[in-house]
């Protein structure tokens, strides 16, 4: 067979124009479908939008007091408005770490086989990544801008226009300006050490944040409010904030373009990979998959399995699952910033801010225990090779879930009776079980339907409708957590009587799965 | 070829993960027109070995030559003059395999970019599915694509990672003629793979990757090792 020749003059190519043409030359049918696709996504963000909003409003009123009256704690003496600050002031440092950890800078696995490797003037694909790593950090970085304006919203009797555009503005500026500089730590190869400095900084901001909880108790701490009434809470500061920004953004704007085209094609692959591994994981809810990596096995590791070797196999498999992907992390960090909340923040010492707080616990509890018990569940072959039946894994699940699910209901209700007034005993006790079944029905719903091989479905999903699907089936498992936490959510909000409807609901919601437990093993 | 064809050089190489090596240094000079294969067990590290070559990878220690240069995967040459086959597949939504592969004749300026497209079409069996889209496609009708759009190119060297896996028997004595053919116009030839009949066919120098260590082996030997 002839051996391939290269033309002497042939023009250059640009794989982007190709790639237009391609769809360009789709048929009328599927430009439709891709229209309706857009158009779907664009209707759902406006949706998620909107909850999330009203969302964040109604916890800002919680945390306020605005629905129920704080009671007066000696340790809570931190006003809300500097704390709220403080997280304003850490999410775009959570940005960061967020955008170390993707690349930010990537290729998918298609562009890195035919595009990378053309010999051709790759600036169109740098251009694309380096956009793409902006994008990330404007849409992440806004999240701060949105919680100071719902907070201006909650705080200031007549939040101004200009306040509220100047910190949106200065919200994305951060998120473009945190990408540009995380584009020029990724080519000079430091992100692994900015993202442990980015560590020691939050670190720092939480030992800052119990110095001045301190000086609050010791009747010490400056007047923060009204330097708030002075400089925060106006648009002229935020205009200037925001004009720094820019500037700053234009300054790094050309070394961080330069930068990109200095990304050696192997990270660029790499980050690629994680890109996609995160856009899946968190496409379907388990954030946890996002971000675990896989531990190496050696020393204490081993000899903590060694130690867990006498509980039953599939115990072990549990709770060698939940340690090794530190499943325990984020339903304790939230119950911690929870209980840190409602005893240090002046007017959050509310039954309102337990609920809305209990709320969330729950269903990063759900997601955790989903996690663990998912591969079990989702997979009979893996149960073949255990010699263990669906019941027999529902039940070591149940070990595992019930008592942590208890655990954190107990707690909520036992905080209630302590801070608030409980309606009745019996209804609190009656609420913690509804809710830790709740948990557990969720867990195993979401754990049975194998959320993680969904995840392949939903990155190859053609179409605005499988997507849809993929979304829709992950969050399945957070209505059973919503529906047996009702009854208890509204006992810890004083209602004495509770319609048996709310009841029912939570007794069908966690119903299905207790019938599990009983089902005759096979 | 191009007129300048650069040798490959490798110093003391060693690849793997972490801290984690999984060979001994490995020193090796490849010429045009020579091949080599490397085999090994599963999980010995010959695909890794292969990445740390070809600048898919940081490798743990030494030092990869490509002509005077370090080897670099963003340079032109590199890109110019290496045909890779050691990622996993994956292709662009939007194109079909024809597309695909015209992509690649024009990237690399091919000359007569149609009637090479309708070769590799011809020569991999793609021919009723030149007009699918990559979803459409088989599992080996995907690895055709793959090898078509490494072998539709100009290439000093062709780098490939069990070329083999998932063609039928006579696709597979077809490609192995082929890639003999190119090594006898002058490509270097690195390959990995489990089939030491293949190997045998487009090349006589052998390396065995055994446990961490290197030896050279002829392709009888090469044969031997594999059917034990």
């Amino acid at each position: 067979m002839r051996h391939p020749q290269p033309a002497a003059n042939a023009p250059g190519l640009d794989p982007r124009a190709v790639l237009r043409q391609a769809r360009r030359a789709r048929s009328r049918a599927e430009k439709f479908d891709a229209f309706s696709d857009t158009y779907m996504w664009i209707l759902l963000v406006g949706f998620a939008l909107a909850y999330a909003f009203g969302f964040l409003r109604a916890w800002l009123g919680a945390l306020l007091g605005e629905f129920a009256a704080p009671v007066p704690l000696p340790s809570a003496v931190l006003p809300l408005g500097p704390v709220l600050l403080v997280a304003v002031l850490v999410i775009p440092a959570l940005v960061a770490r967020l955008l170390l950890h993707l690349g930010p800078a990537a290729v998918s696995a298609a562009q890195a086989v035919w595009w990378l490797s053309l010999p051709i003037d790759l600036r169109g694909l740098h251009a694309a990544a380096l956009r793409r790593a902006r994008w990330i950090g404007a849409l992440g970085s806004v999240a701060a801008g949105v919680l100071w304006f719902a907070l201006c919203c909650a705080v200031l009797p007549a939040p101004t226009l200009v306040l509220a555009a100047a910190a949106l503005g200065a919200a994305v500026l951060t998120g473009v300006l945190v990408a540009n500089l995380a584009v020029i730590a990724q080519a000079r190869g430091a992100t692994n050490r900015l993202r442990r400095a980015g560590t020691m900084l939050l670190w720092s901001v939480v030992l800052a944040s119990l110095a001045g909880w301190g000086l609050a108790v010791a009747g010490i701490l400056p007047d923060v409010e009204g330097w708030m009434r002075d400089w925060a809470w106006q648009g002229r500061s935020f205009l200037a904030l925001a004009l720094v920004l820019l500037v700053l953004v234009l300054l790094t704007h050309g070394p961080a373009g330069r930068a990109v085209r200095g990304i050696p094609p192997r990270v660029l692959r790499a980050a690629g990979q994680r890109q996609q591994v995160v856009s899946a994981a968190l496409g379907v809810m388990n954030p946890g998959a996002a971000f675990v990596q896989a531990p190496a096995i050696r020393g204490p590791r081993a000899r903590r399995q060694k130690r867990g070797a006498r509980l039953p196999v599939l115990q072990q498999v549990l709770l060698t699952r939940v340690w090794r992907r530190r499943l325990a992390v984020p339903p304790l960090g939230m119950g911690l910033a929870l209980a840190a909340v409602l005893l240090l923040v002046r007017s959050a010492a509310n039954p309102m801010t337990l609920a809305v707080g209990l709320l969330p616990l729950l269903v990063l509890l759900m997601l955790a225990a989903a996690s663990a018990v998912e591969p079990l569940l989702a997979s009979a072959a893996l149960r073949r090779m255990l010699a263990a039946d669906r019941t027999q894994v529902v039940r070591a699940a149940a070990w595992l879930i019930l008592p942590a699910a208890l655990l954190a209901t107990c707690l909520a209700a036992g905080v209630a009776a302590w801070l608030f007034v409980l309606p009745s005993g019996t209804a609190a006790l009656a609420g913690v079980l509804l809710a830790s079944g709740g948990v557990f029905a969720g867990a195993v719903q979401r754990a049975g339907r194998g959320h993680q091989d969904f995840s392949g479905q939903l990155l190859a999903a053609g179409t605005s409708t499988e997507g849809f699907a993929a979304v829709g089936y992950s969050l399945s498992g957070v209505l059973p957590v919503l529906a047996g936490a009702a009854p208890l959510l509204s006992v810890l909000l004083g209602t004495t009587d509770l319609p048996w409807v709310l009841w029912a609901v939570g007794a069908l919601a966690c119903g299905g799965a207790l019938a599990a437990l009983r089902e005759k093993a096979a | 070829m191009s007129e300048t064809t650069p040798t490959i050089g490798i110093q003391g190489l060693v690849a793997g993960y972490g801290v984690q090596a999984l060979c001994a240094p490995l020193d090796l000079q490849l010429h045009p027109g020579q091949g080599v294969g490397i085999i090994g067990v599963n999980g010995s590290g010959k695909s890794t070995v292969l990445r740390a070559i070809f600048d898919l990878q940081a490798p743990l220690e030494g030092n990869v030559r490509f002509g005077d240069e370090p080897m670099n995967a963003a340079a032109l040459d590199y890109r110019r003059k290496l045909a890779l086959l050691v990622e996993d597949a994956a292709f662009l939504d939007e194109l079909s395999v024809a597309e695909h592969l015209d992509l690649v004749a024009r990237g690399h300026q091919v000359r007569d970019p149609e009637q090479a497209v309708a070769r590799e079409l011809d020569f991999f069996g793609l021919q009723p599915v030149a007009a699918h889209l990559p979803h459409e496609l088989s599992s080996g009708q995907r690895r055709k694509l793959m090898l078509a759009a490494a072998l539709i190119r100009p290439a000093d060297y062709l780098v490939l990672d069990e070329p083999e896996q998932r063609l039928d028997p006579q696709s597979k004595a077809r490609l192995a003629e082929r890639l003999r053919d190119r090594r006898e116009q002058g490509a270097g030839l690195v390959l990995v793979s489990h089939d030491a009949g293949f190997i045998g066919q487009c090349t006589a120098r052998v390396l065995l990757l055994d446990q961490g260590q290197w030896r050279e082996l002829t392709s009888a030997q090469a044969v031997n090792w594999l059917a034990r």
